[in-house]
């Protein structure tokens, strides 16, 4: 008798409904990967129906707090499996937060792969975009991540980085590593930039990379302040942002609204 | 109730090994950890419903099917405690949670010996299941 894993089913049922998955990602911590997903949900928002987070920091889940919920008011909701938390009218959340209140999950490599399965496999999702915020680094949970999601879905990626040279430095590291191995990588962006020459300074690192410049998010003081319905007025700020990064998306993937 | 789900899971995977393997009589045994807190009767309901509708729709028989629990055991990673989870008095919210994502349980849980989160889950983690 040849032993099966069943929730390898329920994933690719699961998947089957996103048009693409999109994962925020950056080597370094501390470069805003989890902010800028938030933001980056409510640009995809404008243009794209319903759209479904994953929250992959599985040890100290954030993205919750970013997009204005509290760890203790989520509720489960079963339905054969279970729903996603509502942010609002266009975006869904799934995280382990929901799971584990505000206490910390101490996970090694192979329950991490477990976790990242049960959650694609007991989530129910209605949406058709999925966005995936990550850890910093690249290790079990992204290897996870790009092996389940590439059975169902199509996979790519937005790079994350803060002008510091520590930052820049990881991301060209990481560019080169997934460039090796085809990755779809939408483009690189800023965050945490004071002026020109921060923006300039992630520019130059995206020609080096040769991967497109998608803009830089300003450096944004008591950033708290802005969580939940405050990161539409952060939006504001942003200039020609927002439709930047929609064009590229479009663009690698071919899906219009 | 998550039982539906797993149920489903389990036909859907009979279902791809049917399209694999071209084969559609399978035997087929589900194993079910501790640790999950599978409600039996009403998975076994599910999976009966969901075994009735792949043979009319799909024409795939599952000639038998067999379920079996398996205990739960931990092993502590620092000081290599072992013991079980019939030996822990976990909260309805732990074990609600552990249902949906065993893992969490390291949350939850500490060695007996040492206090460590750091343990592996030897046996009795979720559902998986064998056919031929």
């Amino acid at each position: 008798m040849s032993a099966i894993d069943p929730r390898i089913a329920s994933i690719k049922k699961n998947l089957s409904k996103f048009n693409f998955a999109l994962l925020v990602m950056s080597p370094k911590g501390g470069v805003g990967k989890t902010f800028a997903t938030a933001l980056l949900a409510h640009i995809l928002s404008y243009k794209y129906n319903t759209i479904s987070l994953l929250d992959t920091d599985l040890t100290n889940p954030t993205l919750h707090i970013v997009l204005g919920l509290n760890a203790e008011d989520m509720r489960i909701i079963e339905d054969r499996g279970i729903r996603p938390v509502k942010v609002d009218n266009k975006l869904e959340l799934m995280s382990l937060a929901l799971f584990v209140n505000n206490y910390s999950t101490p996970l090694r490599g192979r329950d991490i792969e477990n976790v990242i399965k049960e959650l694609l496999a007991v989530t129910k999702w209605s949406g058709n975009i999925l966005l995936v915020d990550t850890p910093p680094g690249f290790s079990d949970t992204h290897l996870e991540l790009f092996k389940l999601l590439s059975v169902e879905s199509r996979v790519f990626i937005t790079l994350i980085t803060s002008p510091s040279s520590i930052a820049l430095k990881s991301i060209e590291r990481i560019s080169s590593i997934l460039m090796a191995e085809l990755a779809k990588i939408v483009g690189i962006l800023g965050n945490m930039c004071t002026n020109y020459d921060d923006e300039a300074k992630v520019r130059a690192m995206a020609y080096k990379c040769g991967l497109e410049y998608l803009g830089c998010i300003p450096f944004i003081d008591k950033i708290e302040n802005y969580f939940g319905s405050g990161l539409v007025k952060i939006l504001e700020k942003l200039g020609s942002l927002p439709s930047t990064l929609l064009k590229s998306i479009e663009l690698l993937t071919g899906v219009k609204a | 109730m998550h039982e539906w789900a797993l149920a489903e899971a389990i036909i859907l995977s009979v279902v791809e090994e049917a399209k694999k393997s071209g084969k559609n009589v399978f035997n087929v045994e589900v194993i079910v950890g501790e640790l999950q807190s599978v409600d039996l009767e009403v998975f076994k309901f599910a999976l009966n419903e969901l075994k009735t509708l792949v043979e009319q729709e799909q024409g795939v028989l599952i000639k038998s099917l067999k379920i079996s629990r398996e205990r739960a055991k931990f092993r502590c990673n620092r000081c290599g405690f072992e013991w079980e989870l019939s030996n822990e008095k976990l909260s309805e919210d732990a074990k609600e949670a552990a249902h949906f994502v065993p893992e969490v349980i390291h949350t939850y849980l500490q060695c007996p010996r040492c206090k460590s989160h750091d343990f592996e889950i030897v046996s009795g983690r979720g559902v998986y299941m064998r056919v031929s």
